[in-house]
């Protein structure tokens, strides 16, 4: 494997590895989102306690393993071209994971002062502190995009507004969004999902 | 401009700007005279990579990255413009590919309703352009039901089915009288139509991943294919040049990015100006000169003025009716009920009239009336109690007719890094326009009452546009010298080589989209440019 392909994979995920914190900062400094492995895990904790339960528990893991896919392909500083009637062109924003790490130790911290890791919680008081820390961050309603201003925030309005999946889980039908669809059955009602 | 001997290159036709307009007059003079030189030039770059466009795709689904990166020169801009979009295949690269017509009064104005001006066009001649307008790029529709809309010809493809969500809107909108059909769209509904692939309800228009909806950049690399034009692009003209003693063009003179230093010069029998509503106008008034001390074709001060757009208005409604969002999102209805007044109605007022499903306005919380924290399938519950079983999003495009002080002006106190003043559009109305500006306002919003009372719904949000859309005037197509640009066919009253093509040429923009017109207009002139090159082309 070529070294510049060895990298690449390391940081965009294929070969899992833990980053010393001073690397990571480093690394999210110059705008390559890094998640670790730790991070990783509490992610998927977070994801089962926020998203909704009768997704399942492989379903959750599937939302949790694309945000981090999302947050590893965000690119700060990319072309976002001009919306209609706009002539600036903008730009995208620093990744909105750059706080995620902290803002996933702080929900650590505060269930070990529960006296357990936050994965080991059982749902209702895992939610408990997720509703605390996003009382205290002001945010009363799901971002229609990921927005950096909590972790948990931008989980949900990954999977209930960016992934297509989330909005057929809100409808309770298989609009399929995301995928190319053909003419052919356009004009039937989407598949009631239960 | 750099005092160096400039890079020349010679051509029968040269055609600056490569958007919708050049696409269709190039391929047509390439038809109507093998042989011909075409060179066209475009002052952004060409984005020919289809095979990537899922990617592109994908990037813009996730996280709203441009599909087309790059289409856009930094610092070439202007005030009261709509859209950057500066490369090959220019904003059509980005339509919605919405084909409407316009109707036979909007070309007679002045004859039907005493107001504005007539078109320079007879409409049965318009209709047979808009048939091969239509054909050109591949338009799927289904004839409207109102006679003054007769066709001459069937469209090239049947219509683009109606899916779930719009059959249920089509029956609610018509509950209130007016009938509603699928907006007519230059999107394949059959496969191989210019062998290019069927619509596969992507939902994404913007970037078309499957190639079913038309957009120029075919057109120009099948013509650099078949080696029928030169494509210079990233090469900006800055100034029309004219031949010595003489009212012809001689050159356009610009400058490639890439090699800021050199100048190059285009020499051409014919100049072909297709750079759109805003930088046609703007490189006739840069070519100022001694001779044309306002810019060329603008001995009568009437270059960058009547420019003009359609106003609009949309609403939001609540409906009781199950409708699902995203399932065609680029596909919507459209009513022509109101392309027409009577010529003896109190008010003036013509619009078009438009529904598409919409996303509910109803946000996810993170806690109920109670101040319940809420998570998950109790969020997802919350939501589903609060929204109304279906949304849709209604607008009218009405017909204003411009001032001619609806410009378009060189603004000196902003340059691009060539040193060329940039433009400012300020869109003003004339007074007949503004005199029943209220009245027309109020009458689209009854329209969209009817509708919601129709259904029990509630008009949740109205918006009034801030700006005037599907822009198009600033060379006026009249028989007046002193009060037009060009001629009918776009060719200059003062230059008879130079013709502008395409959006600049309108008079006005009617009350529906304005491609399909654009297009049909260029058409039009593609034919009096052929009569007037000589047969053999060089």
């Amino acid at each position: 494997m070529q070294r510049r392909t060895f990298l690449t994979r390391m940081l965009f995920g294929a070969v899992p590895v833990v980053f010393p914190r001073w690397l990571q900062l480093r690394l999210n400094i110059l705008g390559l989102t890094v998640v670790s492995s730790a991070e990783e895990a509490r992610l998927r904790a977070l994801a089962s306690a926020v998203l909704p339960a009768s997704l399942g528990p492989s379903r959750t893991g599937d939302v949790a393993d694309h945000f981090v896919k999302w947050i590893r392909g965000y690119k700060p500083g990319v072309d976002l071209g001009y919306g209609y009637g706009i002539t600036k062109p903008r730009k995208a924003p620093p990744s909105p994971a750059a706080h995620y790490p902290e803002q996933l130790a702080q929900l650590e911290s505060a269930a070990r002062a529960k006296g357990a890791a936050f994965a080991k919680l059982d749902r209702s008081a895992q939610q408990e502190l997720v509703a605390a820390a996003l009382e205290s961050a002001k945010i009363d309603t799901v971002p229609r995009r990921p927005n950096g201003r909590h972790v948990a925030a931008d989980l949900m309005s990954f999977f209930f507004y960016v992934d297509s999946d989330g909005e057929d889980f809100l409808f309770q039908a298989a609009i399929e969004r995301e995928n190319c669809r053909g003419l052919a059955n356009s004009g039937e009602r989407p598949t009631k999902m239960s | 401009m750099s005092d160096q001997k400039p890079r020349v290159y010679e051509s029968d036709v040269c055609i600056i700007g490569a958007g919708i307009s050049s696409a269709m007059v190039a391929q047509k003079l390439s038809e109507l005279h093998p042989g011909l030189s075409i060179i066209v030039t475009e002052a952004g770059r060409r984005i020919f990579d289809f095979p990537n466009r899922f990617t592109y795709r994908q990037h813009m689904l996730d996280y709203g990255e441009n599909p087309w990166p790059g289409d856009w020169i930094p610092g070439q801009t202007g005030e009261g413009i709509i859209s950057r979009t500066m490369a090959v295949g220019g904003q059509a690269l980005h339509w919605g590919a919405a084909c409407n017509r316009f109707s036979e009064e909007d070309l007679r104005l002045r004859s039907m309703y005493g107001t504005y001006v007539d078109w320079p066009i007879e409409w049965k001649e318009l209709e047979s352009y808009y048939c091969e307008a239509e054909r050109s790029m591949g338009v799927s529709g289904e004839p409207s039901p109102f006679p003054g809309d007769r066709r001459s010809e069937p469209y090239p493809m049947p219509p683009m089915p109606l899916s779930w969500d719009l059959a249920q809107l089509k029956t609610w909108g018509e509950k209130a009288g007016w009938p509603f059909q699928g907006i007519p769209q230059a999107k394949n509904t059959v496969t191989g139509y210019d062998g290019r692939s069927m619509c596969m309800r992507c939902g994404t228009c913007t970037i078309c991943p499957t190639g079913a909806k038309y957009s120029p950049d075919f057109t120009f690399e099948r013509l650099l294919a078949q080696k029928k034009i030169q494509l210079h692009d990233h090469t900006l003209i800055r100034r029309l040049l004219l031949a010595p003693g003489k009212t012809t063009v001689a050159a356009a003179r610009g400058v490639h990015r890439a090699n800021p230093e050199e100048t190059v010069e285009y020499r051409a029998k014919t100049f072909i100006v297709a750079s759109g509503y805003t930088w046609s106008s703007h490189l006739l008034l840069l070519s100022a000169e001694p001779r044309f001390p306002n810019g060329l074709a603008n001995r009568t001060g009437q270059v960058g003025k009547y420019m003009n757009g359609h106003a609009f208005i949309s609403s939001i409604v609540d409906l009781n009716l199950k409708v699902y969002p995203d399932m065609n999102p680029e596909f919507g209805l459209i009513s022509r009920q109101f392309f027409r007044c009577p010529p003896t109605a109190k008010l003036y007022v013509r619009h078009d009239l438009r529904i598409w499903s919409s996303n509910p306005r109803v946000p996810l919380r993170l806690k109920n009336d109670q101040g319940r924290a809420l998570f998950g399938d109790d969020m997802a519950d919350d939501w589903r109690q609060r929204i109304t079983p279906g949304t849709a999003r209604v607008r009218a495009y009405y017909d204003v007719h411009p001032a001619q002080n609806s410009e378009l002006t060189l603004d000196p106190s902003h340059k691009n890094e060539w040193g060329d003043p940039l433009p400012k559009i300020g869109h003003r109305f004339d007074a007949d326009t503004e005199a029943r500006l209220s009245a027309t306002k109020q009458h689209v919003l009854d329209v969209f009452a009817k509708m919601a009372r129709s259904d029990q719904g509630k008009i949740l949000s109205t918006f009034y546009g801030s700006y005037l859309d599907h822009p198009a005037g600033g060379c006026r197509m009249g028989t007046d010298p002193t009060t037009s640009v060009c001629d009918s066919y776009g060719r200059t009253h003062d230059h008879e080589n130079l013709f502008v093509v395409g959006a600049p040429t309108l008079p006005t923009a009617g009350c529906t989209n304005g491609t399909l017109t654009f297009v049909a207009v260029s058409l039009r002139s593609a034919d009096e440019i052929a009569r007037s090159l000589p047969r053999s082309g060089t």
